[in-house]
């Protein structure tokens, strides 16, 4: 009996070996191909159809189902106050969504005899250094915030084409979205360039680890660097949400990690507000930015907010929270003044 | 095969994710949503190429389902689901453009949008990729409706049939009409090695 293209592209097994490389089933066709080669046409027919066909009706980005589930889960614990057209205007001025990747990599020993140097720009570029011991907010020009740990610095230069930042230590960055001008972040011998996300870069001296929290990066190492950028198609690693790139002794491992397990390890603290008063909003903001906010309590006490502000930069987080209330930011070299007539 | 078998797994999963919904459990409920999602988003291009169209109907589906949890009853999830949103798709539509539905011809609804281009997407475009989605968008939408159950959801005859309420005959016309129309767009596109897997 001679099975057809049609019984082999139904069937679970067939699919899971096609479509995902599954071993066992792999195992299973490799064999029963052996076993049954005059089926093996068919069999191979019925592949190409299954891979090419499904890949062409594969639409939906990792990218905008992350912004859908999020849209439901807003929607099933705040109906009240979040009709879902507005959360679906809401979430295009977002500029990043909870997908959440992340990467290790590890410097080898025997490679870098010398301490390793970043990589030395040759312009004069802005420079931030945080020689206190609690975190420092940099306001980059284009929107971005860099939360720069204790004990690190960063320089940038930002030009026409790119933004570029290099960083010594730790940094939380939250990227404001602009793909006509990429953002770079180089850190001893790892080159991330990003879109608009937001992420955790740690450097130390045997070990670069890159955690992502939203959005999607690529890496690739410093010496390919000037490859990726004459060639526009090379695209580095390109990793997806939970997953976790080693690179060690030459060889890249890749691991999954749980959501909770990453959740602990970059910015546990969520900007996630239902009917909070204002002042407890702004404490937060002070608290995780470093900075100092000045508004009228009194005239503000009966302001609420409830939203979910997560992974914006700090500048469009006022943005959100001041068009929210119906106030206006000002921001001064010391502290972030609030103008507001009070809300009803 | 096992096929039946292994459907039912799946299907099982998803049924208890179901049952806890149905007490009150937004979480699994998420997590079935969440699981379906690329199924759904996916097969509504085979109605309308507007993306953002799509995803409010979905959003609406899901709430609405949740809304209703108590008294709705599921048995096989991604078949009722599937149903649920061609009927919303359709509804909306038909309102949207005044055509009648014909199930026996190849139905042609008006859809003025383009192939919606997502700027990440593009970066993992290939070429070939690319004409396949050009070449199916060319489709008579039932057909591409059958060609998507069929080999991304990996359904049967009968259960294509039962998604579109129509008669298995009329599904393997359409799949038999969608495969040569397919051979003959894609010779536009100069893809003769896919067009060699097209005959049987």
């Amino acid at each position: 009996m001679l099975l057809s293209t049609d019984q082999f592209i139904a069937n679970e097994s067939f699919r899971r070996w096609v479509l995902e490389n599954n071993p066992q089933d792999a195992q299973f066709w490799v064999q029963w191909i052996q076993d049954h080669p005059e089926q093996a046409h068919t069999v191979d027919q019925a592949k190409h159809l299954l891979r090419v066909l499904y890949e062409a009706f594969d639409q939906a980005s990792s990218v905008e189902l992350e912004q859908e589930a999020i849209r439901l889960e807003e929607a099933l614990y705040s109906p009240t106050v979040h009709p879902f057209r507005r959360i679906s205007i809401w979430m295009s001025l977002a500029a990043s969504l909870l997908l959440i990747v992340g990467i290790s990599w590890y410097m080898l020993q025997e490679r870098k005899p010398m301490p390793s140097v970043a990589i030395v720009p040759k312009e004069i570029l802005e420079e931030r250094v945080n020689g206190t011991n609690h975190p420092l907010v940099v306001t980059l020009i284009d929107g971005s915030s860099v939360i720069l740990q204790p004990k690190s610095r960063i320089s940038y230069q930002f030009s026409k084409q790119r933004r570029e930042v290099f960083l010594t230590g730790e940094a939380f960055f939250e990227v404001a979205k602009n793909p006509g001008r990429p953002f770079y972040v180089y850190a001893e011998d790892l080159v991330t360039k990003v879109l608009g996300t937001s992420f955790t870069i740690k450097s130390c001296t045997k070990k670069v680890e890159v955690i992502v929290k939203t959005g999607r990066v690529s890496v690739f190492l410093k010496q390919e660097l000037a490859k990726h950028q004459q060639d526009a198609s090379l695209k580095g690693l390109i990793l997806t949400p939970q997953e976790q790139v080693i690179l060690q002794a030459q060889q890249l491992t890749r691991h999954t990690i749980s959501i909770k397990q990453l959740s602990t390890i970059i910015q546990p603290t969520s900007f996630s507000f239902k009917r909070t008063p204002i002042s407890e909003v702004f404490d937060k903001l002070e608290k995780v930015y470093g900075i100092k906010i000045s508004y009228d309590h009194e005239r503000m006490k009966n302001c609420y907010l409830t939203a979910t502000l997560t992974d914006e930069p700090l500048v469009e987080k006022l943005n959100l929270i001041c068009q929210t209330i119906d106030a206006e930011f000002e921001q001064t070299n010391t502290e972030i003044r609030i103008h507001s007539q009070g809300c009803l | 095969m096992e096929r039946r078998h292994n459907l039912q797994k799946k299907n099982q999963h998803l049924v208890e994710l179901w049952q806890l919904a149905k007490s009150g459990d937004k979480q699994a409920f998420c997590q079935l949503a969440e699981s379906q999602r690329p199924i759904l988003i996916n097969y509504a291009t085979s109605f309308t190429k507007d993306r953002e169209l799509s995803k409010d109907l979905i959003q609406d589906l899901f709430l609405n389902i949740w809304e209703n949890r108590q008294s709705l009853n599921i048995n096989v999830v991604t078949i009722y689901l599937l149903q649920a949103l061609r009927n919303r798709l359709l509804d909306h539509l038909r309102i949207r453009d005044r055509v009648t539905e014909l199930e026996e011809d190849d139905a042609f609804f008006v859809d003025d949008f383009v192939i919606e281009s997502n700027l990440i997407e593009e970066e993992h475009f290939s070429q070939t990729r690319q004409s396949i989605r050009q070449a199916l968008a060319q489709l008579p939408l039932r057909q591409q409706e059958v060609l998507f159950l069929k080999f991304y959801q990996g359904l049967d005859l009968e259960r294509i049939a039962e998604v579109m309420s129509i008669s298995r005959q009329s599904v393997a016309n359409h799949q038999h009409r969608a495969l040569n129309s397919l051979k003959t767009l894609l010779v536009r596109y100069a893809l003769p090695f896919f067009i060699l897997y097209l005959i049987f």
